[in-house]
């Protein structure tokens, strides 16, 4: 009792808005939060451990919002010179992960907010050897293998045309929720918004893409 | 047995579908050469000033209400204070012991040591009795005899302030000349003593001189008059001594007493011949 209570003030102390947080996000946090204490005190080197450790999420997400590559990567890096130059100020009210994310997002959001029209698209390749992507052409499709290259090559470029036809805000609660696997609390605290306004997005979201991906669902 | 797989595909599926679109090996290795290019970059480059300020945004941010209460009421009161400064006295205290009682105790004045301290110590007295009355003229010494070669000035000084006095509004620029004016006669008697002498001297060598230019325009006599001279001089003496480089003045009541029977009557004879003309009168 005492200890779960003593989890519970932990959680508090160390995420601040978080009040829901599993213990493995606690201990990403505490060693985060080292790294960042090395870094404010000089350790000008420890930030690369937190680049490595968070640029593919960083990149997936802002990736999955722009669907552009090129944009993808230097809206990525800028995030984190923000965050390098800004280390000094972070006090650790929330999670280096959290703080990462909104930064990137926030970058990415003025930059789509510039660019709204722009509809350029350069796709990464999508890895369909890996089992969920094979088992899901293999749903949709009975064809040969090269076939299955070029129905998934359609597939991705209809799913990025779907999600480019959401708002910014929509195509950024799916994206957090569904394919970087944040939960509603935590997309939350990124987009600075509550947790009843998170699922009203992701629920209009999911609607507009329903429709316009209904030829390829059941 | 194909209808059944399709059932399977939901949103989420095709969603997680996304994940992986995925970079390959050799873009995190230029991802991480650049940034760390530009994370360099950003340590040489020279951040704006504003730069530490921006710590105390949030602080701000969070007491913006206080803050912008308290900025308002230190405004407010600023403007209040120096609207009470320059506002001008009531009118019942103008006139002349409104200002005499604004003048500064000469006797209390005059048990400065030296001129130059006199005007240290003063100075800020007259500069309020400036701005709170509106006078401040005031000449301070403890010699008596600066103190009476200074009395005009000083004269001119409250002379000027009673002037201010006088009127009902008065200027910040003229209570600001009147403060400069006492302080420089302060500081250097002899020589505003001597200017004003100087302009009244200057004054008073001016007034004849142009009186004098403007006297022969006064004096000249018009044409006709010339002529009714010229006719008249042998009927009535006194225009007799006509000259013409002094010409006398012959003035209207004069003719309008000769009427013209007693003209002629008087005129006797009247004769002319090559070179004279003469005419001969009765008395």
């Amino acid at each position: 009792m005492l200890d779960s209570l003593v989890f519970v003030l932990e959680a508090l102390r160390i995420h601040g808005k978080t009040l829901v947080a599993s213990p493995e996000r606690l201990q990403e946090a505490d060693e985060d939060w080292s790294i960042v204490r090395r870094v404010q005190e000089g350790d000008v080197a420890a930030f690369d451990r937190l680049t490595v450790k968070y640029r593919n999420r960083v990149y997936g997400v802002v990736y999955n919002l722009t669907s552009n590559r090129e944009d993808a990567a230097d809206l990525t890096q800028d995030a984190f010179i923000k965050a390098f130059q800004s280390i000094q100020r972070f006090q650790g009210q929330s999670s280096f992960f959290t703080w990462i994310y909104r930064i990137a997002i926030n970058s990415t959001l003025s930059h789509l907010r510039k660019n709204r029209v722009r509809s350029f698209f350069s796709l990464e390749k999508i890895d369909s050897d890996e089992p969920v992507s094979r088992e899901l052409i293999a749903a949709l499709t009975d064809k040969t293998g090269a076939d299955r290259e070029t129905f998934a090559r359609e597939l991705q470029e209809k799913l990025n045309e779907a999600m480019q036809k959401l708002s910014i805000k929509h195509r950024t609660v799916v994206t957090l929720f569904e394919i970087d696997g944040l939960s509603h609390q935590e997309i939350a605290e990124v987009m600075n918004c509550s947790v009843g306004t998170v699922r009203s997005r992701l629920h209009y979201a999911k609607q507009l893409l329903q429709a316009e991906l209904q030829p390829y669902l059941s | 047995m194909n209808s059944n797989r399709k059932a399977r595909v939901t949103l989420e599926n095709l969603l997680r579908f996304k994940r992986n679109e995925q970079p390959p090996a050799e873009f995190w290795q230029q991802f991480d050469r650049e940034l760390r290019a530009k994370q360099l970059a950003a340590i040489v480059a020279r951040r704006p000033w504003w730069t530490p300020l921006s710590r105390y945004a949030g602080l701000v941010s969070r007491f913006s209400l206080p803050l912008g209460a308290a900025a308002a009421l230190a405004v407010a009161l600023a403007g209040f204070h120096e609207y009470r400064v320059y506002a001008p006295a009531p009118q019942g205290v103008k006139g002349e012991e409104g200002v005499e009682a604004s003048l500064p105790d000469a006797t209390k004045v005059a048990e400065s040591d030296s001129p130059a301290t006199a005007v240290q110590e003063d100075h800020s007295k007259v500069a309020m009795a400036s701005v709170g009355r509106g006078v401040a003229a005031v000449a301070v010494y403890n010699d008596t005899a600066k103190r009476a070669a200074a009395t005009p000035v000083r004269m001119d000084a409250r002379s000027l302030a009673l002037d201010a006095g006088s009127e009902a509004v008065e200027s910040p620029s003229s209570r600001s000349i009147a403060a400069n004016l006492a302080a420089a006669q302060a500081a250097q008697p002899e020589v505003i003593r001597n200017l004003l002498g100087l302009s009244r001297s200057l004054d008073a060598r001016m007034i004849p001189a142009v009186r004098a230019r403007a006297e022969p325009l006064e004096h000249m006599s018009p044409p006709a008059s010339e002529r009714r001279s010229r006719l008249l001089g042998g009927v009535v003496p006194a225009l007799a001594t006509y000259s013409g480089d002094a010409p006398a003045p012959v003035s209207d009541r004069n003719v309008k007493d000769l009427s013209d029977d007693r003209l002629y009557q008087t005129i006797s004879r009247y004769a002319e011949g090559g070179d004279y003309l003469s005419i001969k009168v009765k008395f």
